[in-house]
């Protein structure tokens, strides 16, 4: 088994190279008694930008970037953050949820480019070129980053899970209810769909959230606590261990390197970076 | 051999039911000639075309067509039949057909519904229970009214504001944060459907009033069943008491990480490990691989109003198991 490394800490701070200490209440049920009543620490997102560093944000003031001083000042009408994505310091999304829908802000030279509102499910980047990905439907608008207007639409499949883009192709795992399969689906920058169903029941009963994608598009899972990927002929190995993790914070890197976070006396992004 | 119990397969609740108890013969399951496809054919086709196309089915093997039945896929959950073929049963093709103007020609994903709700119902009948024809027109009438109920939900996204309830509430109605509260147990006014502010299961139980499948009378008696419970036992006696009166039929519990795992039907009630943990209503579709529902709630969006969302989604930010059942109006 491969053991987590520390690769940075940001500490608790309300300067800027710190993230302000934040909590939100828990998910409260539809019931709710007083003593359940409780704070927990705000999620926080970790992305790499194109230069390989390492950037972490909850959501609030600011985000961090890891290793080498460097922060994004959030505008002060960011709503609830549902997914960022950084190419620089100076270029980078925020996508947070407004009363009508999910708003994308885009910036360029650390100024506003363009913003859009509507049913977005994640914002990707890669290399500078920037994707939409609808929520309740199959399309995935590339856009200008400079304008935001959609420059190309692919449409991923109906069954197609949460996607990931790797060198310009977009991943997702699929599902196919019917068969009780799942496999890989990806997506090329023409339109082209290509799919490769995972026989047998370990592969299906793994790739559920959370998942991630290396550069050779071998999806990675987390279960229980350990981490997994599944080889091209559908084979999963068990690799790692990330112990008590927030399943919405792994993150996989091109290079298979795993990255979660560990909330505590300041943040802590950790990695598990597996053979092969 | 001792005589099995004889069903009439008829929807729960359906007023128009007949009697329970039967003594002709039960259909044996996959037989090539289904009564409810012959009664549907001599409806649609007359009975001399009928006494035909039977009589060449005898005559001639070459047209004798390959016939299924909704019995052949008997201890198969609902959810993993697939379309196809219940499109293939004989029960599927009679429902198709049974419509005449002015009737409201019956859809295929109503038939559908029909077939997966009657298909459930015979799965959860006692072992050695056996079945005569079934009253397809009363299992429609149950999936057009789930239907409704789910419809009216989907309608609702994007209205609303989740708050959640607690003993306080029950104890102070008038002066509770839900409109549905205070209308419930408060004396308030039927709340706005734009603005409604209530819970989780406050959302499907004002869908399944506004689609006509519950009286305003019968969900005070819940609330105030739930009222008395509450200051009998109080802590979770309320959503308790909510959980209890909305089921019917037995629970079934969806893993996203098994296949083949049931999964709910168009206009089920999911719950997130109980009630008083969070409740939804099913659409009936898969989407991205994911099972569908409508929320109200916070997670995993942030959103405070109705949205559509999955229970993968919401698995993201709360805990199993998921329980499903057919719901109680």
């Amino acid at each position: 088994m491969v053991a987590a490394t520390t690769l940075a800490t940001v500490p608790w701070s309300d300067g800027p190279t710190g993230l302000p200490r934040r909590t939100e209440p828990a998910p409260q049920g539809g019931w709710t008694l007083p003593e359940d009543v409780r704070l927990v620490p705000s999620p926080v997102h970790v992305r790499r930008d194109a230069a390989g560093d390492l950037w972490v944000t909850h959501g609030a003031v600011r985000m961090v970037r890891c290793g080498r001083p460097g922060h994004i000042e959030l505008p002060d009408d960011t709503g609830p953050m549902l997914d960022v994505a950084v190419v620089s310091e100076r270029s980078y999304g925020l996508m947070d949820r407004v009363d009508e829908g999910a708003r994308v802000r885009w910036y360029l030279d650390g100024a506003p480019a363009w913003e859009r509102v509507g049913d977005f499910r994640t914002l990707l980047t890669d290399d500078g070129r920037v994707w939409t990905v609808e929520r309740h439907g199959p399309a995935v608008d590339e856009r200008d980053a400079g304008t935001g207007e959609p420059v190309r639409t692919v449409r991923r499949s109906l069954d197609a899970g949460e996607p990931f883009v790797v060198d310009g192709r977009l991943y997702a795992v699929f599902t196919d209810v019917d068969a009780g399969q799942r496999g890989v689906e990806v997506v090329e920058p023409d339109g082209t769909v290509r799919r490769s169903p995972f026989a047998g029941t370990e592969p299906y009963a793994w790739l559920v959230h959370p998942i991630g994608f290396d550069a050779a598009g071998r999806p990675y899972a987390v279960r229980d606590g350990s981490v997994a990927r599944v080889t091209a002929d559908g084979r999963v190995e068990v690799v790692g261990d990330v112990g008590d993790l927030s399943p919405r914070l792994l993150r996989v890197d091109p290079d298979g390197q795993v990255l979660f976070v560990v909330v505590g006396e300041g943040v802590a992004v950790r990695s598990l970076r597996l053979g092969g | 051999m001792g005589r099995s119990a004889l069903t009439h397969a008829t929807p729960s609740g359906d007023r128009r039911a007949r009697a329970a108890e039967r003594t002709t013969p039960p259909r044996r399951a996959g037989t090539a000639t289904g009564l409810t496809g012959v009664l549907a054919l001599q409806r649609a086709a007359g009975n001399a075309a009928t006494a035909t196309l039977l009589g060449r089915d005898r005559r001639d093997p070459a047209v004798r067509v390959q016939r299924s039945a909704i019995a052949d896929h008997m201890k198969t959950d609902p959810s993993q039949v697939t379309d196809a073929q219940l499109d293939a049963t004989d029960e599927f093709k009679a429902l198709m057909a049974s419509a005449k103007p002015p009737a409201p020609k019956v859809k295929a994903e109503e038939a559908r519904l029909a077939l997966r709700l009657l298909l459930r119902y015979l799965n959860e009948l006692a072992p050695g229970t056996v079945f005569a024809p079934h009253d397809l027109d009363g299992w429609l009438r149950l999936a057009r009214s789930r239907s409704a109920v789910a419809a009216k939900a989907e309608g609702a996204v994007g209205t609303g504001e989740w708050v959640p309830l607690s003993p306080v509430d029950v104890r102070g109605p008038t002066t509770s944060g839900s409109d549905f509260m205070k209308w419930m147990l408060g004396g308030g006014a039927v709340p706005a459907v734009a603005t409604v502010k209530g819970n989780c299961w406050e959302m499907v139980m004002f869908s399944a009033f506004r689609a006509g499948q519950i009286t305003e009378d019968r969900m005070r008696e819940i609330y105030t069943k739930g009222q008395a419970a509450d200051k009998a036992r109080g802590g979770f006696a309320f959503p308790e008491t909510i959980e209890a009166e909305l089921r019917s039929g037995a629970e079934y519990v969806y893993d996203p990480a098994k296949a083949g795992s049931p999964r709910p039907l168009r206009g089920d009630i999911v719950i997130f490990k109980t009630a008083a943990g969070h409740v939804a209503l099913a659409t009936g579709k898969t989407v991205g691989g994911e099972v569908e529902i409508i929320s109200h709630w916070g997670p995993p969006h942030h959103n405070l109003k109705i949205e559509t969302t999955t229970i993968e989604e919401l698995l993201k930010s709360t805990t199993g198991p998921v329980k499903f059942w057919s719901p109680r109006w």
